[in-house]
């Protein structure tokens, strides 16, 4: 039995989000860790009004010209903010001067119908001719290359003009660029996944749709959100809203190699986690799930994303970190290791998009924990910010940890964070090979802890000291040297600690004693719980770290 | 249970469902009854009499109790959104229904049942148009929702209503307002007839004033703001005729009154001039009550459609949350 049924809520970890919404609003929500609390909205950029909507969004956390927020409304116009203080840096309208035989429509200003809607939108991450470089795709296929030149004061901006326009075909709903930037995938209702070349304009590649079923009949096109997977550009990934996922290999074939079907409503949205193998799908009530690439299999659910559609995913680069927005208004967290919601967000509007921020230094600072005990008060040289933070009542999931400077607050938690992820992951499967490699970090947390406490009584830090799993290990590593050896002597040796407290309590002689731990661990083993006063050694250890543990949770 | 003098009180009390004797149990019960009803009759006095006392030495009067309900202590709701949020009325400026509320558009509702209907549901939909001022009743004929939706869109109608019903008994109510949605799908219940109504009485046609009660969440707020959508903006307080739209703990009764002031204190007439003025109610019908199923964006389309709200079966994980 997993000795921890339910997970500590690990929190969210300092995180800073760009969101947007159909209302025509740029939020940024930052976390500042597990000890703040639930994330904040902290700016809000933007006039939201008729005609504002933010129909697609494209975060540049780094470049040329700074970090770039990338917005296309549903009146045609493009901005491009500044990612640390929201201020637009330019501004066009990117209409199509004119497209390959696909008319303009009349109704330009409702997004839902107009054919020069914004349906994809790419900046160029390599400037040229000092130059920021946009690539937009209207709902009627024209792809445009506009330029913005620098201003005077050296940000990006000024008039914007057309590099190149040509048409892709009518019924664009996605837009990817591949991770050298040249060439770009397009798809829609009606139109399949099109590759093309940024350099030569000329279509590389147009994928086939799949066979018809056994009776006849073929699944109609329509993609909504486009991909490329890994940094080659050959793979591409289309969800489509027949609810399939299908993964092309450009260099293999034109039909997908792979389809992955999911429910019976259609996928909106994925993205790609950096493990390469596993992609995230929202569909449009709300369900998140993952597929394993490798087994083209679906490896579960994200519980807790409620009811709303599912707009926009984002998986942090480095973090195991999922956020989705869609039309529920919230913003979701989750972990995608536990799969737990870590944290969410109400954001009042109907959301469109949402993409991390992952410049270091712009990561909000972590909070510190709580002051919880005596202990504790005496740092004296610890920031006011946490003291307010603790003050204001922000923080009342205080863990009791012993406090550090904050220059060691950081490695600190991310310990935590990992021994949370690693506990969840043992209780499952017990993996015990997984556990040596963390041991130290195992025993250092553990002291920490334990001296917050200061009622430690024999103080000699063993192996056997420690917590959770390792002590389902420390078990059966044990159980294993019975098997080898029958304990010779080292039993006694790494159960040292506790042996004389035990002794003293239960005032038995300590060879007697020996002896019945092992027989009572192999007994507790066998029928889970040790019963009756003859608690093996290990076994009430293990009750009072329990205890402890418990409590720590509930503080 | 335990034995033992502490014990046998409340075992007397409280349980008489252990006895077994039919006769005996019966006699027992009646007694328990008798006696709660006596203690409660008694606390209601003391408490009225502190009252009073309070009142004659011109003291405050011990505060009344709220009592707890499971609305009273419904689960902490993130999407409760107050009146004056900046972002709430940015957004309902330039939502489907701010025409509507801006007075530029006048609701015309397009009812309809589904295929084939019963003269029972026809029967709710007379007395539905007598409740909807603007409403003009359509037969469904053969023709499926979306194309009822194109042809609607084209008269320049403002929302379609489709009625459902299962065994000759209404079950369902579709309403998708036009032309850019939302639609929601209520679940349709407990219905009446003016028939059924004891002293009901025939609404006369003036434009109802409209009540809606308790939508605080932003999904409540924007489903009071469709259903609102389908009355005219400026009741004819003339005809004293309203309806209600009233939420509690998710399920919206509808309900359909004509009220008069009595100035004389009375309904005799009693020639008493400083008499409080009473208010008397009388029901119009149709009632019934709504519960949300879905909300989609745009117009209807169970298919490709998306999602704002759609009720799921882990929702139901606890008695105090409440989505409206």
């Amino acid at each position: 039995m997993p000795r921890f049924s339910t997970l500590p809520a690990s929190g969210c970890r300092p995180i800073r989000l760009i969101t947007a919404d159909e209302l025509g609003y740029v939020k940024v929500v930052e976390s500042r860790g597990q000890n703040a609390g639930p994330p904040e909205v902290v700016a809000r950029w933007g006039d939201g009004g008729r005609g504002k909507g933010v129909e697609r969004m494209q975060v540049t956390s780094s470049g040329p010209f700074g970090g770039l927020v990338t917005v296309a409304r549903s009146d045609q116009t493009v901005e491009l903010l500044d990612i640390a203080s929201g201020q637009p840096h330019a501004s066009f309208i990117a209409t199509p001067l004119q497209t390959n035989g696909n008319k303009p429509s009349a109704n330009t200003l409702n997004p839902a119908t107009s054919q020069d809607a914004v349906r994809g939108i790419h900046l160029f991450q390599q400037p040229t001719e000092e130059a920021v470089q946009v690539l937009t795709c209207s709902r009627g296929g024209a792809v445009s290359q506009w330029k913005v030149p620098p201003r005077e004061d050296g940000g990006a901006g000024g008039a914007a003009s057309t590099v190149a326009e040509w048409g892709v075909g009518s019924g664009v709903e996605s837009l990817a660029v591949d991770h050298k930037e040249q060439s770009l995938v397009v798809g829609g209702k009606g139109l399949d996944a099109t590759l093309w070349s940024l350099e030569t304009r000329a279509k590389l590649w147009q994928a086939k749709n799949t066979r018809p079923d056994a009776l006849g009949l073929q699944t109609p096109v329509w993609v909504t959100q486009l991909l490329f997977l890994g940094g080659d550009g050959n793979r591409v990934l289309a969800a489509t809203g027949h609810h399939q996922l299908r993964l092309y290999d450009v260099k293999a074939q034109r039909r997908p190699v792979m389809v992955m079907e999911y429910g019976e409503l259609p996928i909106w949205s994925v993205a790609e986690d950096p493990s390469g193998h596993v992609v995230y799908a929202g569909n449009s009530t709300g369900d998140i799930v993952s597929f394993d690439l490798r087994t083209g299999t679906k490896s579960g659910g994200f519980p807790g994303s409620v009811s709303g559609s599912v707009r926009s995913l984002a998986v942090h680069p480095t973090e195991p970190l999922l956020a989705s927005v869609g039309l529920d208004r919230f913003l979701r967290i989750h972990n995608t290791q536990t799969r737990q919601l870590q944290a969410k967000l109400f954001l009042k509007q109907q959301m469109v998009a949402c993409a991390f921020d992952t410049d270091p230094a712009r990561q909000p600072e972590e909070a510190e924990p709580p002051v919880e005990d005596e202990a504790a008060s005496d740092d004296d040289d610890r920031p006011m910010r946490h003291v307010a933070a603790s003050d204001s009542g922000r923080d009342d999931d205080g863990d009791l940890e012993e406090e550090e400077g904050a220059s060691g607050r950081k490695r600190k938690s991310d310990k935590v964070g990992r021994k949370s992820e690693k506990r969840a992951r043992s209780t499952k499967k017990h993996e015990e090979e997984e556990m040596d490699s963390d041991e130290e970090a195992w025993d250092d947390s553990d002291s920490d802890e334990e001296e917050g406490f200061g009622e430690r009584k024999g103080g000699r830090k063993t192996e056997g000291r420690k917590t959770g799993e390792s002590n389902q290990k420390r078990k059966k590593s044990r159980r294993n040297d019975d098997e080898d050896s029958k304990g010779e002597g080292f039993d006694g040796e790494q159960f040292g600690t506790y042996s004389d407290e035990e002794s003293e309590e239960e005032g038995l002689p300590k060879k007697k004693r020996k002896s019945r731990s092992t027989g009572q661990s192999d007994s507790g083993r066998k029928g889970g719980r040790p019963r009756g006063k003859g608690v093996g050694v290990s076994d009430k250890r293990r009750i009072s770290i329990g205890k402890k543990k418990s409590h720590k949770k509930r503080t | 249970m335990a034995g033992g003098g502490e014990g046998r009180a409340p075992k007397r009390r409280g349980l008489p469902s252990g006895i077994k004797n039919k006769v005996k149990r019966g006699e027992v019960h009646a007694r328990v009854q008798q006696e709660k009803k006596k203690e409660k009759k008694q606390r209601v006095l003391k408490r009225k009499k502190e009252e009073e006392a309070a009142v004659a030495l011109g003291e405050a009067p011990p505060p009344k109790k709220i009592p707890r309900t499971i609305e009273g202590t419904r689960e902490v709701d993130d999407t409760l959104v107050r009146p004056d949020d900046q972002e709430l009325q940015a957004e309902e400026a330039q939502d489907e229904f701010s025409g509507h509320f801006a007075r530029a558009v006048a609701p015309k509702v397009l009812v309809t049942t589904c295929r084939r209907p019963s003269k029972g549901l026809l029967r709710f939909v007379a007395e539905l148009l007598g409740l909807l001022p603007g409403a003009h009743f359509y037969k469904r004929a053969d023709y499926a929702v979306k194309q009822m939706v194109q042809y609607a869109t084209a008269r320049g109608f403002t929302a379609l209503l489709v009625l459902h019903e299962n065994r000759k008994r209404p079950n369902g109510l579709l309403l998708v307002s036009l032309p850019a949605g939302p639609t929601a799908h209520f679940r349709l219940s407990s219905l009446k007839l003016r028939a059924d109504i004891p002293g009901a009485g025939r609404p006369t046609r003036h434009i109802p004033e409209l009540i809606l009660n308790n939508f605080s969440t932003r999904l409540g707020l924007r489903v009071g703001r469709q259903l609102a959508s389908l009355f005219p903006q400026a009741p004819q307080f003339r005809g004293r005729r309203v309806v209600t739209f009233h939420n509690q703990r998710d399920y919206i009764f509808v309900r359909h009154h004509r009220y008069i002031f009595e100035e004389r204190g009375g309904r005799k007439g009693g020639a008493d001039p400083g008499a409080p003025v009473l208010a008397r109610l009388q029901e119009c019908g149709p009632r019934f009550t709504l519960k949300l199923l879905s909300l989609q964006k745009g117009t209807f389309d169970s298919k490709a459609g998306e999602y704002e709200w759609a009720h799921k079966s882990d929702m139901d994980t606890s008695r105090r949350r409440f989505f409206l």
